[in-house]
C-alpha cells in the first residue's frame, strides 16, 4: 500500500518530465533507495508494473538502485557503507560513528529514446 | 539514446507540506509532538496520563491517526481538550497533507502544544515528515 503511492510518484514525476521530450519514448526511469528507506524495492517494482500495465508507459522499466546504508566516524571523518548492522569504524575501529545517509528515495534519471 | 538526470526527491510533496506546518507551528510557538510506536505499545495510553495532568483551559490538542477505528479519539476527549481522530482509510501512516487537512479548520493559532499519535507501526511512520519538532519513540519492553 505504501509503495504504491511512491510508484505512482515516480510515474507523475515520469510524465512531467516527458512533456519536456515531445516525440520521444520513455524507456527507463532510475530511481534510487535507501535500506532505511522502508521502501522494498520488489514491491516498488511490482506496483510500478501494474501502475503503467496498459497505459501509454507500457513500456518503461523501472530501475532501481539500491544504497546501503551510510556512517560517518567520528574521529577520522571516514565515511563508510554499513555491513550486517556492524557500526564501528572499519579503519580506526572507533565506535562513535553516526549515520549520514541510506534513507534516500530519489529519482535519478530518465532514459528517452528521441526518434 | 539519451540519459536525462532527474536528480530530485520522489515524496517532496510530503516534505513541502511538512516545511510549511513546521512553519506555522513556529510562528505561532506550538510545540508539536509525533508519537510512534508498534501497535498496542502505549502511545494513547501515555496521551492519557499527560492531558490528565493538564489543568481545564490549557491550550493542548491532540491528532491521533487510526487505519479504521475512532476509539482512541473517544479515549483521549475525555480529558476535555480538543481531539481529532484522522482515519487513513488503510494507509498504514500520517503524512503531512492528512494532519494539514485536519488542522484546516482549527484555530492552531490558540495551541501552545499539539500531540500527532501515528498509526501503530514503527516501519514508515518513522520516516514521514509531518511537520514535528520532536518525535517520541514508545517501546514496549516484556
Ligand atoms: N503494563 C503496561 N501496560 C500498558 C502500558 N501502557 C499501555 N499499556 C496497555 O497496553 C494496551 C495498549 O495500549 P494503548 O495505549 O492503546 O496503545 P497504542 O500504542 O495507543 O495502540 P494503537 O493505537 O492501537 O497502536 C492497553 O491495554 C494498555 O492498558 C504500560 O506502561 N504498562
Ligand atoms: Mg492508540
Ligand atoms: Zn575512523
Amino acid at each position: 500500500m505504501h509503495e504504491l503511492g511512491i510508484a505512482s510518484s515516480v510515474l507523475e514525476a515520469v510524465r512531467a518530465e516527458a512533456q519536456q521530450h515531445p516525440g520521444a519514448r520513455v524507456l527507463r526511469v532510475g530511481v534510487r533507495v535507501g535500506e532505511l528507506a522502508g521502501v522494498d524495492p520488489e514491491a516498488l517494482t511490482f506496483c510500478f508494473e501494474s501502475l503503467v500495465k496498459g497505459t501509454e508507459f507500457e513500456f518503461l522499466a523501472l530501475v532501481v538502485e539500491s544504497t546501503p546504508r551510510r556512517h560517518r566516524c567520528s574521529q577520522c571523518d571516514r565515511t563508510f557503507a554499513v555491513v550486517d548492522y556492524k557500526l564501528a569504524c572499519p579503519d580506526c575501529g572507533e565506535t562513535v560513528t553516526r549515520c549520514v545517509g541510506g534513507d534516500e528515495l530519489e529519482l535519478s534519471y530518465l532514459e528517452v529514446e528521441t526518434p | 539514446m539519451s540519459r536525462v538526470p532527474l536528480e530530485r526527491k520522489i515524496l517532496s510533496e510530503n516534505d513541502r507540506i511538512a516545511a510549511e506546518l513546521r512553519a506555522r507551528f513556529q510562528q505561532h510557538g506550538i510545540l508539536c509532538l509525533n508519537l510512534i510506536s508498534s501497535p498496542g505499545a502505549g502511545k494513547t495510553t501515555l496521551l492519557e496520563r499527560t492531558l490528565e495532568g493538564f489543568v481545564p483551559g490549557e491550550r493542548v490538542a491532540v491528532l491521533t491517526g487510526d487505519i479504521q477505528t475512532d476509539n482512541d479519539a473517544t479515549r483521549l476527549a475525555r480529558f476535555g481538550f480538543p481531539v481529532r481522530q484522522i482515519t487513513t482509510g488503510g494507509t498504514c501512516h500520517l503524512d503531512a497533507r492528512m494532519v494539514d487537512r485536519a488542522l484546516a479548520d482549527w484555530h492552531v493559532q490558540d495551541l501552545n502544544l499539539l500531540f500527532i499519535e501515528n498509526v501503530g507501526n514503527l516501519v514508515c511512520p518513522a520516516s514521514d515528515d509531518l511537520g514535528e519538532a520532536a518525535k517520541i519513540v514508545i517501546l514496549s519492553v516484556a
